[in-house]
């Protein structure tokens, strides 16, 4: 694993930022970290790159304790964040100057062709710079010394669906072998390329699998019955029921295929007089999940 | 450590191309600022000019260091492969090169430019740019900018750490009162080791922070420091301060064989002179003098007189205490012995609360130091200027039309206790000193340098010869002497003007 959490915990005062949170990222995955706001993404990731201390559990990144994390370990992790502090008074050339000597490993032709592919004005300061140029800049910084584990905080946020494109094919043409662990809530422009996903609710990780897994389980299903069905004692696999006279509307967890499904319903509910399943984006998945535990507080 | 190095140069590469105008502003009117001959004239605006550029030094300061700021969540250096003691490493290598090393310079330049030796403008330039109290006022605000995360939250905790200062302070000056100032010469019982504390302060949460990066850990100390450093200085009453002066004195013996002695008769006294002196002394006060005589003093050594509190007693019950907080200047007396006078305030409503007692006491307390000389030079005053073991670079000038000598004297590393300047044949007793003596131990005033500046009156034409002498301290001790009455004798013989 490249990344493997245990019962990880951080408190801010008497709130519960991240409770006992475990994550496991493969290496060579692509991990989505989805969460409504206020989950707890942000300081996760934080506690990952040791800008916050655990106060108990801990993490391990590249095999090493988050908590000693030396600067030459930084050497093979990248870690952006939307709200990232730059040099603003910088020009661009200026700071790809500055970083290329703190990295021994910076490939300056890969800078040199993200930067022309990005189309990123060398003169600019990174303080006058667009929302989405700043974006691509900090893209190019956390590439070009090609680190074995990238961590993307919000990189889409903001970004107008031309440059979240830029941004997006930059990262995977350019990401290789890279491990990505990426926090965003723009899910349709990341789910093409990413292949695990986790998704957290109140600083703790509820489900993480494979985009496989995920697609194959999740089915958002509408039923017609030939009566009024008493929707009550449904599966708990069965998220967010929504019944509207003969019709119901629910999304199955656990989908195996529609055979299967369509017995259990009408063994729940009774005869059924029209069944429709489909499958499930990543943003559909999201929001069922998130509308499902807002249901239980 | 080349790798290191190499990340030194880079941050270092990187402040300098964000902040350069405003460095190099900053360095031309530090430089600028070491020439006295260019302030002098100026007046306010020479003043005005250096306040400017110290608060231009502290906000270059806190700009670099907040640029890469310790106290963040989301700087880019947090995620890049900077160890935190190398970033503090470029941080000071900056704070060295833009503000410590123009101050070098400029005083350098300054020193060439008055004709003075190469050695000693190096020296010079050192003193000034990069002494003691220079270093630990840049320390300060390094570890000031370490625990802030930018320049607003700088100035709100600057404006607070001021306010709460400024209580503190009148609280301790309520509690202590007037004797809570400190003696002449003995200031670095206190202010040395505050200012020593400052800097091991500074430097401990410039450590924590960089290598630890615990601003809370970091807080803490800055503020337990302060509390703890009030509550140890706020008992150092002067007496207390002059106590533990004379418990590190070297020779105890040397002193004890000096008798001071208070003039016979009743002290003179007389009621305000105009309307100037009555408004400085307030409605219903007179002012009245003091002078004592010392012998035992040896041959060639000189005593200083530091502060004298004046205690009024009835049955040995404190009713009032008065005091003199300079020293007078030593002189000959009369009979040829060395001499002090000190100046006294008296409210009338004091004396005729003391008048209507006929057991009223009045004992006089003098914090006396004796100084020996260490090292003498002799040289014409004719404006070339020498090295002098144990005395520094000296030189002197003289003016034939006012009879004026200008006696200059740089001395780098441990200082005297204070120099003498006199015209070569008569004592140093009678000669000029360079200002109040300071008795802070060379093992604490090994960094930096001091320049003495002395002037003396000659007669005749030609060029008179000029000894120079610096004195350490001997010995510190007090003296007290009880007479009856309130102004030296009974009310009857001593009344009030």
């Amino acid at each position: 694993m490249i990344i493997e959490t245990e019962n990880l915990t951080k408190k801010f005062w008497r709130h519960d930022a991240v409770r006992g949170l475990n994550l496991s990222v493969p290496e060579g995955a692509t991990l989505a970290l989805i969460g409504a706001n206020g989950a707890g993404k942000t300081t996760t990731l934080r506690l990952l790159v040791n800008i916050f201390a655990p106060d108990q559990g801990s993490a391990r990144v590249l095999g090493i304790d988050s908590r000693r994390l030396k600067p030459d370990d930084r050497l093979r992790i990248g870690y952006l964040a939307e709200n990232q502090a730059l040099p603003g008074r910088l020009s661009i050339a200026q700071y790809f100057d500055y970083l290329r000597r703190l990295y021994p490993n910076w490939d300056r032709s890969l800078e040199m062709q993200l930067r022309k592919q990005f189309e990123l004005p060398p003169e600019r300061s990174l303080g006058k710079l667009s929302h989405g140029m700043r974006m691509k800049a900090m893209l190019i910084g956390v590439l070009a010394f090609r680190p074995k584990l990238l961590i993307l905080d919000e990189p889409l946020s903001g970004l107008d669906p031309l440059v979240r494109d830029e941004v997006m094919s930059g990262l995977l043409a350019q990401a290789g072998d890279t491990t990505i662990l990426i926090s965003s809530h723009e899910l349709a422009e990341i789910e093409g390329c990413v292949t695990h996903a986790a998704f957290m609710v109140r600083g703790k990780v509820i489900v993480q699998e494979t985009m496989e897994s995920l697609g194959a389980r999740f089915r958002d299903v509408t039923v017609t019955f030939a009566q009024q069905p008493i929707v009550r004692d449904l599966r708990e696999s069965w998220l967010n029921p929504q019944a509207e006279g003969l019709q119901l509307q629910f999304v199955d967890t656990a989908f195996v295929d529609d055979v299967r499904l369509r017995e259990q319903v009408q063994k729940h509910l009774g005869a059924i007089h029209h069944f429709e399943s489909a499958p499930l984006s990543l943003r559909e998945i999201s929001k069922a999940l998130m509308r499902a535990t807002r249901q239980e507080t | 450590m080349k790798r290191q190095l190499r990340l030194i140069g880079a941050l270092l590469h990187k402040d300098f191309r964000i902040v350069w105008i405003f460095a190099l502003l900053n360095a031309s009117l530090i430089g600028l600022g070491q020439f006295p001959s260019v302030l002098a004239p100026l007046g306010p605006l020479g003043f005005l000019l250096q306040t400017t550029i110290a608060l231009a030094s502290v906000v270059l300061i806190l700009v670099v260091f907040h640029e890469d700021a310790i106290v963040s969540l989301n700087q880019d250096w947090l995620t890049r492969p900077i160890p935190g003691l190398v970033l503090l490493l470029a941080k000071s290598a900056f704070v060295v090169f833009a503000i410590m090393l123009p101050a070098v310079l400029g005083g350098m330049a300054y020193n060439l430019y008055q004709g003075h030796s190469v050695g000693e403008s190096l020296l010079s330039g050192l003193a000034t740019g990069a002494g003691g109290s220079g270093l630990i006022f840049n320390l300060v605000v390094m570890a000031f900018a370490a625990v802030t995360a930018n320049l607003r939250q700088a100035i709100i905790a600057l404006l607070a750490g001021i306010a709460s200062l400024t209580v503190l302070v009148a609280i301790t000056l309520q509690i202590l009162g007037i004797q809570g100032m400190g003696f002449t010469g003995t200031d670095w019982v206190v202010g040395r080791s505050l200012q020593i504390m400052l800097g091991l302060v500074a430097v401990s949460i410039l450590l924590v922070q960089y290598a630890l990066r615990h601003t809370r850990a970091a807080r803490v100390i800055a503020g337990v420091v302060v509390i703890a450093a009030w509550v140890v200085m706020l008992p150092m009453t002067g007496p207390r301060v002059f106590a533990m002066e004379k418990f590190l004195m070297r020779d105890a013996a040397a002193a004890a064989l000096i008798r001071i002695e208070l003039v016979k008769g009743c002290f003179p006294a007389h009621a305000p002179n105009g309307e100037d002196e009555s408004r400085i002394v307030g409605p219903g006060a007179f002012i009245f003098r003091t002078r004592n005589v010392q012998e035992g003093i040896p041959a060639g050594d000189r005593l200083s007189a530091g502060p004298v509190l004046l205690t009024y007693r009835v049955a040995d019950q404190v009713v009032r205490t008065l005091y003199a907080e300079w020293p007078s200047p030593q002189g000959p007396s009369d009979g040829g012995l060395l001499a002090t006078t000190q100046n006294w305030l008296l409210p009338r409503k004091t004396y005729e609360q003391l008048a209507h007692n006929r057991n009223v006491q009045t004992e006089i307390h003098y914090f006396l130091s004796l100084l020996a000389p260490e090292a003498s030079a002799e040289f014409q005053a004719d404006g070339r200027r020498e090295f002098y073991p144990r005395l520094g670079y000296c030189g002197a000038t003289f003016n034939p039309e006012s009879g004026v000598v200008n006696v200059d004297c740089f001395k780098a590393g441990p200082q005297p206790a204070q120099i003498v300047a006199t015209l070569a044949g008569t004592p140093p007793s009678a000669g000029t000193p360079s200002g109040f003596p300071d008795f802070t131990p060379a093992v604490l005033d090994f960094w930096g340098g001091r320049r003495y500046l002395m002037r003396l009156r000659a007669a005749g034409n030609g060029v008179p010869r000029i000894q120079v002498t610096a004195f350490t301290a001997l010995a510190h001790f007090d003296r007290r002497i009880v007479v009856p009455g309130i102004l030296g004798g009974p009310v009857s013989a001593c009344p009030a003007p």
